[in-house]
């Protein structure tokens, strides 16, 4: 459901009531959004916190022909990985584990077979290394290219494919162990 | 296994996560919004929002301003036309009344417990009735010690009344055991005493006028009883502070007339340099301030304690040049396997082996870059403000004042943007800062604290306030209302009396 601009007017203006609309109407999404970065809720709701202050500060420069939807989510993806950054919690290796000399040692997870909660999925993303975390969450879920991520997170393109690799294999024995 | 059952399998392991978390929401808990909703009121009294007051309320402030000024003066136009040396003689005296027999509003009677002050020694148990004051008790010992004197005295101020307080001093008691009693009329600014006959005593009465110094009243004493018939007691008790040497020693003032007790109003002109550096608050949502710079030359002609001032500045102000550059640039967009070839393994389960190749995908992406270049812009400024002296003495002087500013754009520096895009295409630029106004009126206030620190020299230190009647930009596209700003006005002033000087 589209978001009624009047609201975002209405956080042009600081109105408390139109920032609480946006608020209610973005929460939900933008928490599960935050909780594939963190490491637990509690974190998350930490983000979100920050990430819609700024939303409320900035949305002046909002320009109303882009997606509100995409410029929040933007936001937020930002607040996570300065969160992240902050704590000093991503490390990534930088050096290039190559797609070509990477090979898995595990074996795969049919998701044809196995039904996973979306609880379990989230557990499992969530225990991730957050460096492979923020790598997998902007490949597959916001559909960044390796070059894009290697921009955002200032890694190489092969740092990112690699780190993506084991993000993956990390996720298939996680998986894997939850149904055993 | 090979590289394509890998690439399946990784396939399978991203839609299996997009497909779970994809489009799943999760409520957050109550205390999100709670601890939002506190720190935004936090961060907007932090940025100063009162400039959200009604605008009416910035009218007020400087007719405010002027209104107390005005109920100032006219509380202390007494004191602004009486001469210092008043505040030592009789307004300074603390005196306590005891209770007496007859009051009598025209009589006071005081009593002097320290001959050391007043020179009567306690051995003759000298008890002074006197009205009040200071210089007088000078002038009551005189005339006890000698009488002749205080006739002759007492003539004289007849006929210079400036010297009544000091000298106009009249016998009124006979001499009983070498007592001397004399009487004196009492004005304002003047002493006179009263005194029973004691022994010893010296005694001094006076009738009491009010606020003024007319000619003294002689009054023959009784040659039986040594009184004048109009103070046969003591009628009132009034104790004296011991008057301090300073005071005894002072001057009396020369006017005595009503009329010449009312000083003018001194007039100057003070001329003075200053440097302001002010924090201008757009009061947009984002909440930033910048920072303005201002020169002024400043004239202010002073009337007792008013003043009015005027000036001319040149003020230097900056700011972001806000542009949005939309460019398109050949970038990866995803990438897909492409079959070179594919075999059937006849051991195995008979599944087609794919070698396949990755292909990255390219295409023209639009973006969208803000580009920042600094502005700068130059104001004249024009200042008419009124403002009241508090205080006003020898070294400091702390004035409030409140007034109009006029500013006008003389000159504009809008640097363009350069941008590059290697292997890019700009589309469009586009300006998004506003044009400025030209013109500009605002209200300002301030406290101004001024350190006279050499002859005629002072130093200006003036916290001030401004509040821009319109918006600074002609476009209010960011959400700009009315800027103001806080600052701190420095600079040194020079006071050209030309009348009456205070100092």
């Amino acid at each position: 459901m589209p978001l009624d601009p009047i609201i975002i007017e209405g956080c042009i203006k600081e109105k408390r009531k139109a920032q609480f609309m946006l608020y209610q109407h973005f929460a939900s999404p933008m928490l599960s959004l935050c909780m594939r970065y963190c490491r637990n809720r509690q974190e998350a709701e930490d983000v979100l916190q920050e990430g819609f202050i700024k939303i409320f500060q900035k949305i002046s420069t909002f320009r109303q022909s882009g997606s509100i939807e995409g410029w929040v989510r933007r936001i937020m993806i930002n607040q996570a990985i300065n969160t992240l950054k902050a704590k000093k919690l991503i490390i990534i290796d930088t050096d290039p584990y190559t797609l070509g000399n990477w090979i898995p040692d595990q074996g795969s997870v049919d998701a044809g077979e196995q039904m996973y909660k979306p609880e379990e999925v989230m557990e499992a993303i969530q225990a991730l290394p957050p460096g492979y975390k923020v790598v997998f969450n902007l490949y597959v879920f916001e559909g960044y290219s390796h070059k894009n991520i290697a921009e955002e997170l200032e890694i190489s393109e092969n740092t990112s494919k690699s780190q993506l690799s084991r993000a993956r294999n990390y996720l298939r024995k996680s998986l894997t162990e939850r149904k055993k | 296994m090979s590289n394509e059952k890998f690439l399946k399998e990784d396939e399978q392991l991203d839609n299996l996560f997009r497909s779970s978390l994809g489009e799943m929401q999760t409520d957050p808990s109550a205390g999100v919004w709670k601890k939002l909703n506190r720190q935004m009121t936090m961060s907007e009294l932090g940025r100063f929002q009162f400039i959200n007051l009604p605008k009416a309320f910035w009218g007020i402030i400087p007719l405010a301003a002027i209104l107390t000024g005005v109920i100032l003066y006219l509380g202390t136009g007494e004191s602004e036309s009486l001469p210092n040396q008043h505040d030592e003689t009789i307004t300074s005296q603390e005196v306590i009344l005891s209770p007496t027999t007859k009051p009598d509003p025209l009589t006071l009677e005081s009593t002097i417990p320290e001959p050391a002050s007043n020179g009567i020694s306690t051995a003759q148990e000298a008890q002074v009735k006197l009205s009040t004051s200071t210089g007088q008790i000078a002038t009551s010992e005189e005339a006890a010690i000698t009488p002749a004197k205080q006739v002759t005295t007492s003539e004289e101020a007849a006929t210079t009344p400036a010297k009544q307080v000091t000298t106009s001093v009249i016998t009124t008691a006979p001499r009983h055991h070498g007592t001397n009693s004399t009487t004196a009329p009492l004005h304002h600014g003047t002493t006179s005493t009263t005194a029973p006959l004691h022994h010893g005593t010296t005694s001094t009465t006076a009738p009491l006028h009010h606020g003024t110094t007319s000619n003294p009243q002689i009054v023959s004493p009784d040659p039986i009883s040594g009184l004048n018939g109009q103070y046969p007691e003591p009628l009132l008790s009034v104790v004296v502070n011991p008057p301090t040497m300073q005071s005894v020693i002072n001057p009396v003032p020369k006017e005595t007339s009503p009329e010449s007790l009312r000083k003018p109003l001194s007039r100057s002109l003070d001329l003075g340099i200053n440097i302001t550096p002010d924090m201008v608050f757009y009061n947009n949502a984002s909440g930033s301030f910048k920072y303005n710079y201002t020169f002024d030359f400043g004239a202010r002609y002073n009337l007792g304690r008013f003043y009015i001032q005027s000036g001319a500045g040149l003020t230097y102000s900056t700011d972001i040049g806000d542009y949005a550059i939309s460019y398109l640039k050949n970038d990866s967009i995803g990438y897909y396997y492409t079959i070179n070839s594919y075999s059937i393994e006849p051991g195995n389960t008979g599944d087609p082996q794919f070698e396949a190749k990755q292909v990255t995908v390219y295409d023209s992406v639009q973006y969208l870059y803000d580009y920042s270049t600094k502005n700068k812009y130059y104001y004249l400024q024009i200042p008419l403000s009124v403002g009241y002296r508090i205080i006003d003495n020898a070294a400091w002087r702390l004035s409030v004042e409140a007034g109009l500013l006029y500013a006008y754009l003389v000159s504009i520096n809008e640097p363009a943007p350069t941008f590059y895009i290697p292997e890019g295409r700009i589309l469009d630029i586009e300006r998004r800062g506003a044009e400025r106004n030209k013109h500009s009126l605002g209200l300002t206030a301030g406290i101004s604290v001024e350190y006279q620190f050499a002859r005629n020299f002072f130093l200006l230190i003036e916290p001030t306030f401004k509040y821009y009647l319109q918006a600074i930009d002609e476009n209010s596209s960011r959400g700009d209302k009315q800027p103001y700003s806080i600052g701190l006005r420095t600079g040194i002033w020079y006071r050209l009396n030309f009348q009456n000087k205070t100092r």
